[in-house]
């Protein structure tokens, strides 16, 4: 018996009786309104603060169990801003898998103290409270992702104060199973280069109005994660923003940026 | 080519593709109420992304979430009853006795090698396509099929013989 002939076989064998069609167009277009509801509902309970809800969306990725998200660095000396020289230089050098820590955080400040401001024009920056570094400077060593790298503002506008968070971390590119199984909980995108996009929107918590979203994009061996809400990181501090201070589009534009590839 | 967007691309989209691919999920599985519950599924899951998936992806991504909707369905069933993968509908024309049986040697086939078969079979796909989606080496999915075609064969030659 040849292949085309085994091949013939299946082919009779999945056409031969074949019942009518029990599936309709509307049934799952409604199964399909019904799913997307439900995880509208199921992260939409804005009374997560900004990183539990992270820490969730972390284990649900990875697996795992909740692991302690972005956690101030030990002391205030590992962290420090790099200067303008230091900005250009890495400008025009392309970053390599043998980066240092600092390198690499120093990549990530320079990146998040000229964009994030740009993205934002009018507002103000502040240090995060909650976290032990200047605004927008990347701590090495912090986050819950191998190699992880945070930095964090508080950033105020005329409507109110908010937050927004940076992390970048190494991670292996996903398989298209493992995409497969992350968009079951996250909204997914192709990024303008090819890379692989999901969003979390939380939603506004209809008692609090507290609301954050969260973008994590994969390229090459980094992940980023780019975050913002619209209250302080501060507990159970009310939002005064109507919404998160950057958009999903922002989000997604900052954090597909190639200046935060520091894992090539 | 633009993403699709609406309710309508995705009609079109349903129309055209959802024979094929209960057809697929059928050869997979082998019972026609599971494979259109496995369509419906991967149906779903393409409705709430739609718009996020590029338009020469979406039937990659289709059968990516049939095959692993099926595969996780399976270990989840924990065990599997070779008479439970019958075909349920009486076969009609030719040489049922030759259906049953290849029914029959891919329900024995284990799942992943069972979708080899069947995507490089049926459904036409090359190797690495195969291996994308199973997430397999192409060599894997190579030895895979012929191990899976061989025992197809040996199920159906004295049917094959015998006509």
């Amino acid at each position: 018996m040849t292949d085309p002939q085994v091949r013939t076989a299946l082919l009779e064998y999945v056409t031969a009786g074949e019942p009518p069609l029990g599936l309709t167009m509307d049934g799952v277009v409604r199964a399909g309104r019904r799913s997307r509801r439900i995880r509208r509902v199921l992260w939409g309970g804005g009374t997560f603060g900004l990183s539990a809800a992270i820490v969730l969306a972390s284990s649900l990725l990875t697996g795992g169990s909740p692991v302690p998200t972005i956690p101030a660095p030990g002391s205030t000396a590992q962290v420090r801003a790099p200067d303008a020289a230091t900005c250009e230089e890495l400008r025009t050098t392309p970053i390599t898998a043998n980066a240092t820590d600092q390198e690499r955080a120093d990549r990530m400040s320079c990146y998040l103290l000229a964009a994030v401001p740009a993205a934002l024009p009018g507002a103000s920056f502040a240090d995060n409270p909650a976290r032990k570094a200047p605004f927008l400077v990347a701590a090495p060593g912090s986050g819950g992702m191998p190699d992880g790298l945070s930095a964090t503002a508080t950033v105020s506008t005329s409507e109110g104060d908010g937050l927004v968070i940076f992390e970048v971390g190494r991670s292996k590119p996903l398989t298209e199973g493992e995409k497969i199984g992350h968009c079951d909980k996250a909204d997914c995108l192709v990024g303008p280069h090819g890379e692989h996009i999901e969003v979390f929107d939380f939603g506004a918590d209809p008692a609090t109005g507290a609301h954050g979203v969260t973008v994590y994009v994969y390229t090459a061996n980094t992940l980023v994660l780019a975050g913002a809400h619209n209250a302080p990181e501060i507990q159970n501090a009310a939002p005064t923003m109507p919404q998160p201070p950057l958009t999903i589009a922002q989000l997604i534009t900052l954090a597909t940026d190639p200046g935060l590839v520091l894992f090539p | 080519m633009p993403r699709p967007t609406g309710d309508a691309d995705f009609a079109d989209y349903f129309r055209g593709r959802v024979v094929p691919m209960r057809r697929l999920a059928y050869a997979l599985c082998g019972d026609w109420h599971t494979a259109e519950d496995l369509v419906q599924t991967a149906f779903v899951a393409l409705y709430r992304n739609w718009g996020g998936i590029r338009p020469e992806s979406l039937d990659a991504y289709a059968r990516r979430v049939l095959v692993n909707t099926f595969l996780s369905h399976r270990r989840n069933r924990r065990r599997e009853s070779v008479t439970a993968s019958l075909p349920e509908a009486p076969v009609i024309g030719a040489d049922p006795g030759a259906r049953i049986d290849l029914g029959r040697a891919l329900a024995e086939l284990p799942p992943r090698q069972r979708a080899a078969v069947v995507l490089r079979h049926i459904e036409d796909l090359p190797v690495s396509e195969v291996a994308d989606i199973l997430g397999m080496a192409e060599g894997t999915v190579k030895s895979q099929t012929a191990r899976g075609v061989e025992a197809l064969r040996h199920a159906l030659n004295p049917v094959m013989e015998q006509s």
